[in-house]
């Protein structure tokens, strides 16, 4: 070992409480990083569903006409028209069509005896499809069993009978639109590359079974056809009356992918938007950790070099102690992730909290990517103060007092004023645009900006309070003001780790406000049934008319209301639009009219939710897509206040009539029932333990929201817990750093008579200044993000941005008060110190 | 630097007349204190007695690792005595909690270290009346405007101390410790960092303080020339007081720590 890694071995032992928290703090970011990589891997971690492999050897596919697009985070496998059978016809008399085969689909979900559900819950629900055969046509291939041949016999794909531990003979109730089948798996099926297709659980039924029991009409979703290549275009033509169109199977494939990718990077836009935001707070967290040690580093270095260590020498040995803390401390904390992950789920499922997923996915880029990062920011953390160091004179860095100019830089103000400038004038084009990218490239520079400018917002702020202070608590106060201005950096690095924690939760607190209220507006005012029967699952699964009918033949039930939805299209983008028996309702919602009421509903008059109105007033007209792709000139004819709870929830009222035609559905939404008596658990049991659905009081409904939203919501509270912590080990540790910086002044403040509750109160006030900077501007970054990402975005289920001004307030106040209870410990040993150790020791 | 010129002169002719029939200002009695345990047991007082006299200005002296920094600390209850007693006028400092000591040291005791004395934070007149803020007292105007001039920080007061030279800063730590009027003020190599010129100012405003007003210092030292400004210079060796030297100079000083260094 040469002289100059000695020394910096021995610098970090005699520093080891420095070195431990320094280490403390790349381990609970990289842990952070990784645990959020991981709980959001949960959910991008589906792959394409092996479509490609499904449709290698289909030389043309024939499809109906893709009518609406797959709303934002969600892929709607079934979405085009149905071809009639007359257009099976057509192509088999196309010359050189060798062969064909008609795949029907339709609403199917399997259950076991006691209702439960097969299939990963979270997924898009069930589809039900005729079995191809052995053709290398069908996309479908055996891997177990047999095929499904007779009546009662259905094929499982084997990524769903996996989940849920179904083998080849279990017998099982099949739900579809026309009823309860009891069925038995006599056959596992793999689909292309894949065990199942993609966010689906698909039962496979005999081809002459799968038109009654799926109760479709005589009509196909696909046709798949062999064929040589050059009969594209007569197969074209041939479907062309029926809207049909044809493509290579790998065109068709192709396109599958692309839409289901499209379909998953909604949500992975967040949530890499959250990964990103969880770098950085890792990131910044390190490099804090640096910045508060770096005047006594600096002299320590000053030393070695004034000792007679060349410039190189010294940098050397400072790489090589980053590298070797960072590296250790990286793989620690991308353990400790996997464990952070682990114990939220676990104490998720233990509250009965769903996730998306009900497990975090370990992947490599999971432990990877934050391990890589926390490296790197230790490594630049460290030698790049070493570095300006190193350029200093010795003696000047050895110089007792270290002057932290970063309160008056000029550079820094200019860089973080052009981008406190830029920051918002991005995010509000973004807005103006409805462009998410350009309006989250603002906020990220809003960041940035308050990052750099940090120090100089300090360096005013803490001026501006020191008089104040003194005249609240006397020279403690006089004394924490000057301290935090004479420190800017210091101070800023302290309050930066609070900021990000108040940012991030702020920012979770307006998204779930907003998208309940864009999900749930007035539904509370609305209900005036007694319960509410909803599906069990977050996506597609339908009340079907069989569970309806059972539930009216209970003499209890006094009324069920259907309430129907649908996805249309308006305007370009995605809404669902609904429809309600107009008299069955009366008794269960009461819509709050704002103008006309549920009798306008007739012909092409609409209603529409005050919500969604987005401009439009009574007598307007609009254009509505509606499922089947047909085109609807609608006019406005009532308001309504009251809409339903859940992200698919209608904001359109269409007159039954027209909703039914247009938008044929395998079952309502909602059913809202009126009972005597009668309480959930007897509603529940008059569906005979059917798990499909749930059956839950008004109040429960209201306060449950929907499914889907709830887990979105969880979710988020999952990362802000993890935001939280990572906030609060933060802002300890680097009061912690920065009470041992500042030993030798708070020794002499101790003296010559300081007391040790005037120096407690001393920290404790500085705590409060920053923590209260951390929290205004934490809570002011984190609710303009979410105006930015809810006003740009285009998604429904953001349509709306709501302030929860009471929440935010809460928010921050708590914030202030954790900052000041975290630096209980700082002050502690602060206090504690001996004060002749302080004034004798540098 | 008036006074200087004043004062200077007075140097050999005042001698340490000022009242000594008033009661010690400090006193050691039999003061033992061992650091560490078994047979590394390091004994850096050994059985001190000594007592400083009430507005005497008196230099400790000794070699390195005389125990010279620990007596001064002890005396002040920086730190506390193994065996024996401390007692600042009559006060016995073992018999105080932390709370009462820290009262005691703001309210009784004046400080000046050999560096980093000031906090960094504050301006020069800050610092000066930082023991008075912090027990809520006002500064005696007229006091605190007599000591900045003398001591030449009229123009500085409103400087942080990097702004300021190391005599400048040594100055207002020294305007700092006699602000209050302490029954003593303690000096740990007041001049350990400065260069000679900013060194003579210094010492001969703390022999003018002792001289002109009665106050009591005690001033640990290595330096004879620093010591020849005190009244009177103690010795001490491995923890033992071996020498007393009353109106010391240069060359007694010298001459006795020949004597008593090994």
């Amino acid at each position: 070992m040469n002289a100059v890694a000695r020394l910096s071995a021995r610098n970090a032992w005699a520093n080891r409480g420095r070195s431990l928290l320094t280490v403390a703090a790349v381990v609970v970011s990289v842990a952070f990083m990784s645990a959020v990589l991981m709980l959001t891997g949960g959910l991008s971690s589906h792959a394409d569903g092996g479509v490609a492999a499904a449709y290698r050897h289909v030389p043309v596919v024939v499809h109906g006409q893709q009518i609406l697009p797959n709303p934002p985070g969600e892929f709607i496998p079934q979405s085009g028209t149905a071809l009639p059978a007359a257009a099976l016809t057509a192509v088999r008399a196309v010359p050189g069509v060798s062969g064909t085969l008609g795949l029907r689909s339709g609403y199917a979900v399997l259950e076991r005896a006691d209702g439960s559900i097969i299939g990963k819950p979270g997924t898009g629900g069930g589809v039900g499809q005729s079995w191809l055969g052995n053709s290398q046509l069908n996309p479908y291939h055996l891997l177990a069993g047999r095929a499904p041949a007779s009546v009662g016999q259905v094929a499982l794909d084997r990524a769903a009978a996996a989940d849920s531990g179904v083998t080849v003979g279990q017998h099982l109730t099949l739900v579809t639109a026309t009823g309860h089948h009891p069925v038995t798996v006599v056959g596992i099926v793999g689909y292309g590359s894949a065990d199942g297709p993609f966010d689906t659980t698909a039962v496979l039924l005999p081809a002459a079974q799968a038109q009654s029991v799926l109760g479709v009409t005589n009509s196909y979703d696909q046709i798949l056809v062999n064929s040589p290549p050059s009969a594209l275009p007569a197969i074209a033509h041939a479907v062309a009356p029926w809207d049909g169109k044809a493509a290579t199977g790998s065109a068709w494939a192709a396109a599958q992918h692309s839409a289901i990718t499209s379909a998953l990077s909604f949500e992975q836009l967040f949530l890499i938007g959250f990964a990103l935001v969880a770098l950085l707070v890792g990131g910044t967290l390190i490099s804090n950790t640096f910045t508060v040690t770096v005047a006594q580093r600096t002299r320590e270095l000053a030393l070695t070099r004034a000792l007679g260590a060349t410039r190189r020498q010294v940098l050397t040995s400072v790489l090589a102690e980053a590298a070797a803390v960072g590296l250790f401390a990286s793989l620690a904390g991308a353990a400790a992730g996997a464990g952070a992950a682990a114990l939220i789920t676990g104490v998720f499922s233990l509250l009965h909290l769903t996730l998306f997923d009900t497990h975090a996915v370990v992947t490599l880029s999971s432990l990877a990517l934050p391990a890589l990062v926390g490296f790197a920011v230790t490594v630049l953390a460290a030698v790049l103060p070493a570095a300006r160091a190193a350029r200093l004179a010795p003696v000047a860095a050895l110089r007792d007092q270290q002057i932290d100019e970063s309160g008056r830089s000029r550079a820094r103000a200019i860089t973080g004023a052009v981008l406190l400038a830029a920051g918002p004038a991005g995010a509000a084009a973004g807005v103006a645009g409805k462009n998410t990218g350009l309006a989250g490239a603002g906020l990220a520079a809003l960041l940035l900006g308050a990052v750099i400018g940090g120090p100089l917002l300090i360096a005013v702020l803490s001026r501006a309070v020191s008089r104040p202070l003194r005249a609240l608590a006397g020279p403690p106060g006089l004394l924490s003001g000057r301290a935090l201005a004479r420190n800017p950096r210091r101070s800023a690095a302290t309050a930066n780790a609070l900021l990000l924690g108040v940012m991030i939760v702020s920012f979770i607190t307006v998204v779930v406000a907003s998208v309940n209220q864009s999900t749930g507006s007035g539904a509370a005012s609305g209900i005036r049934a007694q319960y509410v029967v909803s599906t069990a699952s977050p996506w597609q699964w339908q009340v079907t008319g069989e569970t309806v009918s059972r539930l009216r033949a209970d003499p209890q039930v006094t009324g069920a209301a259907e309430v129907w939805a649908a996805p249309a299209q308006s305007r370009g983008s995605l809404v669902m639009v609904g429809t309600v028996d107009p008299r069955a309702i009366r008794r269960a919602w009461n819509f709050g009219w704002k103008a006309g009421s549920l009798s306008s509903l007739t012909g092409n008059q609409i209603a529409v939710q005050n919500t969604a109105l987005d401009g439009q007033h009574v007598g307007d007209t609009r254009i509505l897509t509606l499922a089947d792709g047909t085109r609807h000139a609608v006019r406005i004819a009532a308001v309504y206040s009251h809409g339903f709870i859940g992200f698919d929830a209608p904001a359109y009222l269409l007159p039954p009539g027209l909703f039914h035609a247009h938008s044929p559905q395998p079952g309502a939404e909602l059913l809202l029932v009126n009972a005597r008596r009668a309480g959930a658990s007897e509603l529940n049991a008059a569906l005979g333990g059917d798990q499909s659905v749930t059956v839950q009081t008004a109040a429960a409904w209201i306060g449950q929201g929907n499914v889907k939203v709830k887990q979105v919501a969880n979710l988020f509270y999952a990362l802000d817990t993890l935001a939280v912590l990572i906030a609060f080990i933060g802002v300890t540790n680097t009061m912690a750093l920065a009470v041992r910086e500042r030993r030798r002044e708070l020794g002499i403040l101790r003296a010559v008579g300081m007391l040790r509750t005037q120096l407690g109160r001393m920290i404790t006030l500085e705590a409060a200044v920053l923590a209260g900077y951390g929290a205004i501007l934490g809570t002011l970054l984190g609710t303009l993000g979410c105006w930015a990402i809810t006003r740009s975005s285009t998604a429904t289920d953001l349509s709306h941005f709501q302030l929860p001004a009471v929440q935010l307030g809460v928010i921050a106040a708590a914030a202030v008060a954790a900052g000041i209870l975290l630096a209980t410990w700082p002050a502690r040993v602060a206090e504690r110190s001996p004060v002749l150790e302080a004034i004798t020791t540098e | 630097m008036g006074f200087m010129k004043t004062h200077f002169t007075e140097h050999d002719a005042s001698g340490g007349t000022a009242a000594a029939s008033r009661p010690p200002a400090a006193t050691l009695v039999g003061a033992v204190k061992t650091y560490g345990a078994g047979p590394d047991t390091v004994r850096a007082l050994d059985g001190v007695d000594v007592a400083f006299d009430a507005g005497a200005f008196t230099a400790v002296m000794g070699p390195s690792g005389s125990g010279k920094s620990t007596l001064l600390y002890c005396s002040v209850g920086l730190d506390r005595l193994s065996e024996g007693s401390a007692l600042i006028g009559q006060t016995d400092l073992d018999a105080l909690d932390d709370r009462e000591l820290t009262l005691l040291r703001r309210q009784r005791v004046g400080f000046v270290f050999q560096s980093f004395n000031l906090i960094p934070s504050l301006s020069a007149r800050e610092n000066i009346t930082l023991p008075l803020d912090l027990a809520r007292r006002a500064p005696d105007q007229g006091f605190f405007d007599e000591l900045a001039g003398v001591l030449g920080l009229s123009a500085l007061l409103s400087r942080r101390p990097s702004q300021m030279s190391g005599g400048q800063q040594q100055r207002v730590a020294v305007a700092r410790a006699l602000l209050g009027r302490p029954d003593i003020v303690f000096a740990d190599e007041p001049t350990g960092n400065l260069d000679s010129r900013g060194g003579a100012e210094v010492l001969a405003f703390l022999q003018h303080a002792a001289r002109a007003r009665g106050q009591s210092i005690v001033m640990v030292t290595h330096d004879p020339a620093a010591a020849s400004y005190a009244d009177r210079a103690v010795f001490l060796r491995d923890g033992r007081l071996v020498a007393d030297l009353a109106t010391p100079t240069r060359e007694s000083v010298l001459a006795e720590l020949q004597r008593v260094t090994p």
